[in-house]
C-alpha cells in the first residue's frame, strides 16, 4: 500500500494547505484538516458554480473517504502536526497540455492576470478571497485560460483590509507585461529565472529618469521603489495584519485595490502586433506559387483525413496557418514558434474563432528546460511533449533547424519520432530553394549533397514513408510519415 | 417634514462623526489594530507600503461616498444605473 507521498506530484510542495497526488492516471488533491472548510465553501459558492460553467475553474469533485483507503493507510502518513492530518480528498479534472509562463506570449500572460482578478472580485463578494496570485495557477485548455489552484482559495476575515498578494500580482503579471511591453524583454528570460517575477526595484533601474516619473512606470516601480526605504525601517510591524472595525469598509478597500489592479492590468493589455521577422514570412514568401501552397494545404487536409488525429503538435507553425486547419479538423492543437508576436496573434485569432489551439513560444532547437527546485515544478518541454500526439507537423521547419541551428538530419528525425505517437507531416526544402539559400550565408559546402534521397534514408530508421509529393517545380517536398512500432 | 429634517441633520452628524473617526484611522491604520499577518506569499515591502496608504485613500473614499448619498438621495439611484457595486452599505 503506498502513502501519498509516494504519489506526491514533485512541484506541490509549497502550499501548506495541502499537496496533488497523481495516481493511476487521475489526479487528487489531499487537503488537510484546517483548509477542508474553506475548500467546502468555496466548491458549494455561487462563484465555483459560475467559473466552472464558463470553463474558467477546473472541475473539481470530492470523493467519498470510503475511497480514501485504495490510496493509502491514514496510519502511514507522516504527520508533523495536526494542520498536516489529512482532511480531505478532492479529484480535478486534467488538463492536457500544461503549459507555464516562460512559455506563453504576453497575450496569455494578461489573460491569467484577468482571470486572477475576475476571480477575485467573484470570491470577495461571498466572504471569500485568493491568498496567492500567481500565473501558474492558471493552465490553459487551448486559447481559454483555467484556475486549477483550490488551495488558493479562502474564507477572508471580514475586518481584513489587505491583499497580501496584491504585490505578488504586480510582481508575476503586471510588471512582466510592463518589461515585455516598455523594455522588449521577452516572458521566458523573466520567467525561466524568476520564478516570483520581478521586483520593482529591478525595472525602476532600466527606466529613463521621465519613464520614472510617468505612469506605469510611476506607479508600479517608482513609488514602491522610493517607499521600500521607509518600509524596511519599519521592521516586522510592516506584516502586522491590519484590520478595520467596520466589515463593509475593509470589503470596500478590496474591491477598490483589486479593481486599481484591474484597471493597471487593461492598460498594459498587449495591443495587435506591428509585424516581427517572421509574421510576414508566409505571405512573402518566395517559395510558393499560389497553386503550390494550395498542393501543400491539399497535402495536409487529406494526410489529416487519412489518419485522424486527436493531438498534433505543429512545430515552426509561423501564423497558425496549418495549425487551424488541423483545429477544424477537430483535432487539439499545440501550436510553438519562437516568435512571442506570432504566437500572441495566434492566441488572439484562436480565441476568436474558438478554435482548441494552445499556441506556445517555444524554440525547438532550445525547447523549454525543466526549473524550479530540484528541476522538478516545472517539467521541461520535451518530457511534457514526447509520446503525446497523435501528428506532429514539421512543415517548413526542418531546413531552419539543420542550417540556422546546425543539428543533423538523423537528429532531427529521431527526435520527431519520440514526438509523435504515429504520423509526421513533413516537409523537406532542398538545398537549391530560394529561402534555403537565403538562410545558408556562404556555407554552401556543408549542403552540398542534400537531397531527397538523403532526407529518406534518415527517416528510414523510424518511419515508414506512407507517401510524398513534389511542391510544384520548387525544390520542397512533402512527406506522410508513418512511425515504425520500434521507431 | 420637521422630523425628516431633524433625522436628516442626525444622521449627517453621525457619518460626520464617521468620518472623524475615519481621519484619525487612518493615521493609526499602519499602526494600530494589528495583529500577525499570516503571509503564504511574499507580500513585498514598498509594494506593501503603497497598498497600505491606496487602502486609506479607498477608506476616506467610503465614507466620502457615504456622506454623498445621504445628502443627496437620488446620487445612490445614479451610481445603481451606472452600475456602481454598493454592497459596502449594505
Amino acid at each position: 500500500m503506498s502513502s501519498p507521498d509516494s504519489c506526491r506530484t514533485p512541484a506541490s510542495f509549497r502550499d501548506p494547505g495541502g499537496f496533488l497526488i497523481r495516481r493511476d492516471g487521475r489526479l487528487f488533491r489531499v487537503i488537510y484538516k484546517p483548509w477542508v472548510p474553506h475548500v467546502q465553501r468555496f466548491l458549494g459558492s455561487a462563484a465555483a458554480r459560475k467559473f466552472v460553467a464558463a470553463g474558467s475553474f477546473i472541475p473539481t469533485h470530492t470523493l467519498d473517504p470510503a475511497q480514501l483507503e485504495p490510496f493509502w493507510q491514514q496510519s502511514a502518513l507522516p504527520h508533523n502536526s495536526e494542520n498536516t492530518e489529512i482532511g480531505l480528498l478532492v479529484e480535478h479534472e486534467q488538463v492536457a497540455f500544461p503549459s507555464f509562463p516562460q512559455e506563453w506570449p504576453p497575450e496569455m500572460l494578461y489573460s491569467a492576470g484577468r482571470l486572477t482578478i475576475d476571480l477575485a472580485l467573484a470570491l470577495l463578494e461571498e466572504g471569500m478571497g485568493l491568498k496567492d496570485a500567481t500565473p501558474y495557477n492558471v493552465l490553459f485548455r487551448g486559447p481559454n485560460g483555467v484556475f486549477v489552484d483550490l488551495l488558493s482559495i479562502e474564507q477572508r476575515d471580514p475586518h481584513d483590509a489587505t491583499w497580501l498578494p496584491f504585490a505578488q500580482f504586480e510582481r508575476t503579471i503586471l510588471l512582466p507585461l510592463l518589461a515585455s511591453r516598455e523594455f522588449h524583454v521577452p516572458l521566458d528570460q523573466i520567467f525561466l529565472t524568476h520564478r516570483d517575477g520581478l521586483e520593482p526595484g529591478e525595472l525602476y533601474a532600466r527606466a529613463g529618469p521621465l519613464q520614472k516619473l510617468i505612469p506605469p512606470v510611476l506607479t508600479l516601480c517608482s513609488i514602491p521603489t522610493w517607499l521600500r526605504g521607509r518600509a524596511d525601517a519599519k521592521g516586522n510591524s510592516l506584516y502586522r495584519e491590519k484590520r478595520v472595525g467596520d466589515p463593509a469598509k475593509a470589503k470596500f478597500i478590496l474591491e477598490s485595490l483589486l479593481k486599481n489592479l484591474r484597471g493597471k492590468l487593461e492598460n498594459l493589455k498587449p495591443g495587435t502586433a506591428k509585424g516581427s521577422h517572421w509574421s510576414d514570412y508566409m505571405a512573402s514568401s518566395p517559395s510558393y506559387t499560389p497553386e503550390e501552397f494550395a498542393a501543400k494545404e491539399t497535402f495536409v487536409r487529406e494526410s489529416l483525413a487519412q489518419f485522424p488525429p486527436r493531438t498534433v503538435l505543429d512545430i515552426g507553425s509561423n501564423n497558425g496557418h496549418f495549425s487551424s486547419i488541423a483545429a477544424r479538423a477537430g483535432a487539439s492543437v499545440v501550436s510553438v514558434d519562437s516568435d512571442p508576436r506570432l504566437m500572441g496573434e495566434l492566441w488572439r485569432s484562436s480565441r476568436a474563432q474558438k478554435l482548441d489551439i494552445l499556441p506556445l513560444v517555444v524554440n525547438i532547437s532550445r525547447p523549454t528546460p525543466a526549473i524550479g527546485w530540484r528541476n522538478q515544478e516545472n517539467p521541461s518541454f520535451l518530457e511534457r511533449a514526447s509520446g503525446a500526439f497523435d501528428v506532429v507537423f514539421l512543415l517548413a521547419v526542418i531546413h531552419h533547424l539543420l542550417v540556422t541551428d546546425g543539428v543533423p538530419l538523423p537528429s532531427i528525425l529521431e527526435a520527431a519520432s519520440e514526438l509523435t505517437r504515429g504520423i509526421v507531416v513533413a516537409e523537406f526544402v532542398g538545398p537549391n530553394d530560394p529561402m534555403f539559400r537565403r538562410i545558408l550565408h556562404g556555407r554552401e559546402n556543408l549542403y552540398e549533397g542534400l537531397n531527397t534521397r538523403t532526407f529518406e534514408a534518415c527517416c528510414q530508421p523510424y518511419f515508414h514513408i506512407v507517401r510524398s509529393i513534389r511542391v510544384g517545380e520548387s525544390d520542397r517536398w512533402l512527406y506522410l510519415l508513418e512511425k515504425k512500432s520500434n521507431g | 417634514m420637521r422630523v425628516l429634517s431633524v433625522r436628516r441633520s442626525i444622521a449627517f452628524a453621525r457619518v460626520a462623526l464617521r468620518g472623524a473617526e475615519a481621519c484619525c484611522t487612518t493615521v493609526l491604520w499602519l499602526a494600530a489594530f494589528e495583529r500577525d499577518a499570516h503571509a503564504y506569499v511574499d507580500p513585498g515591502s514598498g509594494t506593501l507600503l503603497l497598498q497600505g496608504l491606496m487602502a486609506v485613500l479607498f477608506g476616506l473614499l467610503f465614507y466620502v461616498r457615504r456622506f454623498w448619498r445621504l445628502i443627496r438621495p437620488g446620487a445612490k439611484v445614479e451610481e445603481e444605473k451606472n452600475g456602481v457595486n454598493r454592497t459596502e452599505d449594505q
